[in-house]
């Protein structure tokens, strides 16, 4: 279609994506302009954040290794403890804390993951909402004040919760000792990746 | 047109965003946003080419994380087409294969593919009220095949007028149609506290009917999209067929996301807590009744 041939057209020309080093506290900033709105925003926020995607895949592979009541405690607390954190952080805004504190879901989730130890369904209960109050306020922070942080929170609680559902009802579904492995095997890439964050962070 | 830095090692990704709408023939309404880092702007610049020309000047607005600037420009001649934007100071910053774009005075059938297909994917996902009446139809179904008939139904139905929309053989005015969308949605809300509690209706019994019929409303709902990113002469068929592609495959992908969902929820055993079984009738009914009197107060308003 040529701007000649289609008076009144209505087209987004040009999307640039640069990308260049910032300093570590500064580190998670991830501003999101999908052309879609604020909800498709937030979404697009949380799926290019993958200190913020990685936990949620780490809690649920390890709730999904540990059986349906533990799937069901991570589904049902994280969403919620996510969309009510990102509210407060939208309202009170970044605490400029040092982005080390980043790598902590990752490096403990992702090693809980790879362990795969027996805990109490409270347990993963409570790491399903420390999880929640930490990610929804780190995202929920960053949009304050620029688009409409409502929707985009909830875009990014939507997210969070369709990830964590879908994750932890395909491990729960494995059914032989390779596929609980490999669920195994990518959360120590989580810790991992913790590990790598942290050392950045603190370089 | 993406660029990275060749020693990019942090994890962060700070796009700038350029968008340009076409007012009226010749002339254009450019918004540039570039992030900001320590309250230091992104270097870079657009420069346009001959013989475009600011109407306005360039206004800037700072916000948290970005600086948004908007302007206005004219071409006195054929468009933006084989106009040329350069990012001026890109190739500072990072090491950019191409730090300009390039509008073509002849695009290609696949660029042109390209732009009616996101538009369609766009339109649908921008249409939450087409969305939730799909999502309304999909807590009623209960069949893979009663499934399989329903989303066919809506298909070929908004198929159908959006063909007949976009060749300008029928047309809606836009605020009595917006209603009966609406009002297609409120409908479901209902359907929905029916099969919950386990009672029929013709609607439950037959939900292609239901969806065909509707569908052919929200059909001129798309229409109204398409036309308003334009056709080009003598290749309608061709926009049409690529914006209705786009529009499916936003529509089965958000169906398949649901129904993915509703089998993890099954197979985790999540129920909505008593008493609060029949919030998603009451939120697609609700969001209906919603958009239902808002739609027709904005017709009445616009006949007063």
């Amino acid at each position: 279609m040529t701007a000649h041939a289609a008076p009144r057209s209505h087209w987004v020309a040009a999307m640039a994506t640069l990308g260049f080093t910032a300093v570590p506290a500064d580190a998670s900033a991830h501003l999101m302009t999908t052309g879609l709105g604020p909800l498709f925003d937030g979404a697009a926020h949380f799926a290019m954040s993958p200190e913020a995607m990685l936990p949620v895949v780490a809690l649920a592979i390890f709730a999904g290794l540990n059986g349906v009541a533990h799937a069901r405690a991570a589904v049902q607390f994280l969403p919620a403890t996510w969309l009510l954190s990102g509210f407060l952080g939208l309202l009170v805004g970044p605490l400029g804390i040092s982005g080390a504190y980043e790598s902590v879901p990752l490096i403990v989730l992702g090693s809980l993951a790879a362990a795969n130890p027996s805990v109490p369904v409270w347990g993963t209960a409570s790491l399903s909402i420390l999880l929640g109050i930490a990610g929804g306020y780190g995202l929920g922070s960053e949009p304050s004040g620029a688009r409409d942080g409502t929707l985009a929170v909830l875009g990014a609680t939507l997210v969070a919760f369709v990830l964590v559902a879908l994750v932890a009802a395909a491990v729960l579904k494995a059914r032989w000792d390779w596929t609980r492995i490999t669920a195994r095997v990518v959360g120590s890439w989580t810790a991992a990746c913790g590990v790598l964050l942290l050392g950045w962070a603190l370089r | 047109m993406v660029s990275l830095v060749s020693h990019a090692g942090a994890h962060e990704i700070r796009p700038a965003y350029l968008q340009i709408d076409q007012s009226s023939p010749g002339r254009y309404t450019v918004t540039w946003r570039t992030p900001t880092l320590s309250g230091m702007r992104l270097p870079v610049a657009l420069r346009f080419s001959e013989p475009v020309r600011n109407v306005t000047e360039p206004a800037e607005r700072n916000l948290p994380d970005s600086i948004v600037e908007t302007r206005i420009i004219e071409t006195p001649d054929v468009g933006l087409s084989g106009k040329r934007i350069e990012f001026v100071g890109l190739q500072a910053t990072v090491k950019p294969s191409q730090p300009w774009i390039e509008f073509s005075a002849n695009p290609g059938p696949f660029a042109a593919a390209r732009v009616y297909f996101a538009s369609g994917v766009h339109h649908i996902l921008m249409g939450l009220d087409h969305l939730l009446f799909v999502l309304g139809l999909l807590f009623i179904v209960r069949s893979r095949w009663m499934l399989f008939k329903t989303i066919t139904a809506f298909t070929v139905a908004h198929s159908i007028t959006l063909a007949v929309a976009t060749l300008g053989e029928v047309e809606i005015p836009a605020l009595p149609l917006n209603a009966m969308i609406a009002l297609s949605i409120m409908f479901l809300g209902p359907e929905i506290v029916r099969v919950w509690r386990g009672q029929t209706s013709f609607t439950i019994r037959h939900p292609w009917i239901v969806a065909f019929a509707f569908g052919l409303l929200h059909g001129f709902g798309f229409a109204s999209g398409l036309t308003a990113l334009g056709l080009p002469q003598g290749d309608i068929p061709f926009a049409l067929l690529m914006f209705n592609l786009g529009v499916e495959a936003g529509q089965l992908a958000f169906v398949g996301l649901v129904l993915l969902l509703f089998a993890a929820l099954k197979s985790i055993e999540v129920r909505l807590p008593r008493g609060m079984e029949l919030l998603p009738a009451y939120l697609v009914g609700g969001l209906g009744a919603y958009w239902t009197i808002d739609r027709v107060v904005a017709m009445l308003g616009g006949l007063a």
